[in-house]
């Protein structure tokens, strides 16, 4: 594989790896090194990826860096969820302001309310906001169906904005 | 209104988060990371190459002090009006010129320079020598996962789908098995048990691979995934 394509799979799935892996370790230095070590094994496998689908290529990135993280934190934990109705998002719009006069402290609130999500909400998040994923694509890696995918995005969002009221 | 009003609110949360992952994802350093990644595969090669070319070394080492041990002990009537043995495949001990000496070559050429780091292997053809769990890349593990009777085979009980059971590893661990997919984790693997896995796929369906990646009959997409030792099997469909 020449340097130019694999810096372009790079480029493409950089984003997407290192969020991924913020989300299961919360820790930037762990996602950096995670990441790292993610391409570190695409540039082994290079030849294979060459011939690989871009959904394929996804796939198997994401895979890497997941099962690296479980190395970093020796077991990853996976909460059972029930099949019930998600919950009712945000009702009050007033406790939402405009995104252009959320200040420095309150980005750090609803950053930190992220943080505080159960691992499986927080990983879904961050791979749809933060690594651009779509609920097809983060189904397709977590080997879930999509209906689950929204589901866990629908409680996540209801707990975050239950936690920014009350603050 | 409600609704709209739920709605409305849900727009504005995705937007703050959206906003927020844009502002947090300005800060990571993807081209340093970018920059480290290529070092340190680089490192791994030299490492590799050095461990490889090394244990090739002293090999040839042993073997020359064995010979010469050898020849000390028997050689002494044939070899007094000779010049002393210079061939390798003399050095091999045998008569004739046949013998595939290449490694004793390598390690001590006659005339050629020794063996350089740009004669490590290719990347994506690596050795698994510099897998996270440190192995060497050489040990084959051939202990049978516990549990595993040989006729029964790796099954995905949702589907109804066999794959050929695991025969290679230190252990395996099936994590999921519903109607969504298939996965099953194997420990302790090498490049050319994953390799061989496939192949074996291939012949029980009668099918081709593309790369890690299969297709069953029925729509159902078996992929392979190895990182350092651990081997990813995934079936979905």
């Amino acid at each position: 594989m020449a340097r130019w394509e694999f810096e372009a799979i790079y480029k493409a799935f950089s984003r997407m790896v290192y969020w991924a892996a913020y989300g299961v370790t919360k820790s930037e230095s762990d996602a950096g090194d995670v990441t790292q070590e993610t391409f570190i094994r695409a540039l082994k496998y290079a030849d294979k990826l060459k011939d690989m689908e871009e959904a394929q290529i996804k796939a198997w990135l994401y895979r890497v860096c997941i099962n690296l993280c479980m190395d970093n934190k020796r077991r990853l934990k996976r909460e059972q969820l029930s099949d019930e109705l998600p919950e009712t998002a945000v009702e009050n719009e007033a406790e939402l302001p405009e995104v252009s006069v959320v200040n420095a402290e309150q980005r750090r609130m609803i950053r930190q309310a992220v943080e505080d999500l159960p691992d499986i909400y927080r990983e879904t998040v961050m791979l749809h906001y933060f690594s651009g994923l779509q609920y097809g694509d983060i189904a397709a890696m977590q080997g879930v169906s999509e209906g689950t995918v929204k589901s866990r995005m629908a409680r996540a969002k209801a707990k975050l904005a239950k936690a920014l009221e009350r603050r | 209104m409600d609704k709209n009003l739920n709605m409305t609110g849900q727009n504005r949360l995705d937007a703050l988060l959206f906003d927020i992952a844009d502002e947090e994802n300005m800060k990571v350093d993807y081209a340093a990371m970018l920059d480290t990644v290529y070092k340190k595969a680089a490192a791994r090669k030299k490492r590799t190459a050095f461990v490889k070319y090394g244990s090739m070394a002293a090999a040839a080492a042993i073997a020359l002090a064995v010979g010469g041990l050898w020849f000390a002990m028997n050689g002494t009537a044939a070899n007094t009006n000779e010049a002393a043995p210079q061939a390798p495949e003399f050095m091999c001990g045998v008569d004739s010129g046949t013998a595939d000496c290449s490694g004793l070559e390598a390690a001590f050429p006659m005339d050629a320079p020794k063996p350089a780091a740009t004669d490590a292997p290719a990347e994506g053809a690596g050795d698994m020598s510099d897998t996270a769990a440190g192995g060497d890349g050489e040990l084959r593990s051939t202990v049978m996962a516990p549990g595993l009777a040989d006729e029964c085979g790796l099954r995905w009980i949702a589907k109804d789908i066999t794959l050929p059971d695991i025969n290679f590893g230190a252990y395996y661990d099936v994590t999921k098995d519903d109607a969504d997919g298939f996965e099953c984790i194997v420990y302790g693997c090498t490049e050319a048990d994953v390799e061989s896995y496939m192949a074996t796929i291939a012949t029980m369906y009668g099918t081709k691979a593309d790369g890690m990646t299969i297709t069953l009959d029925g729509g159902i997409t078996v992929t392979l995934a190895l990182e350092g030792d651990v081997l990813n099997i995934s079936a979905r469909g």
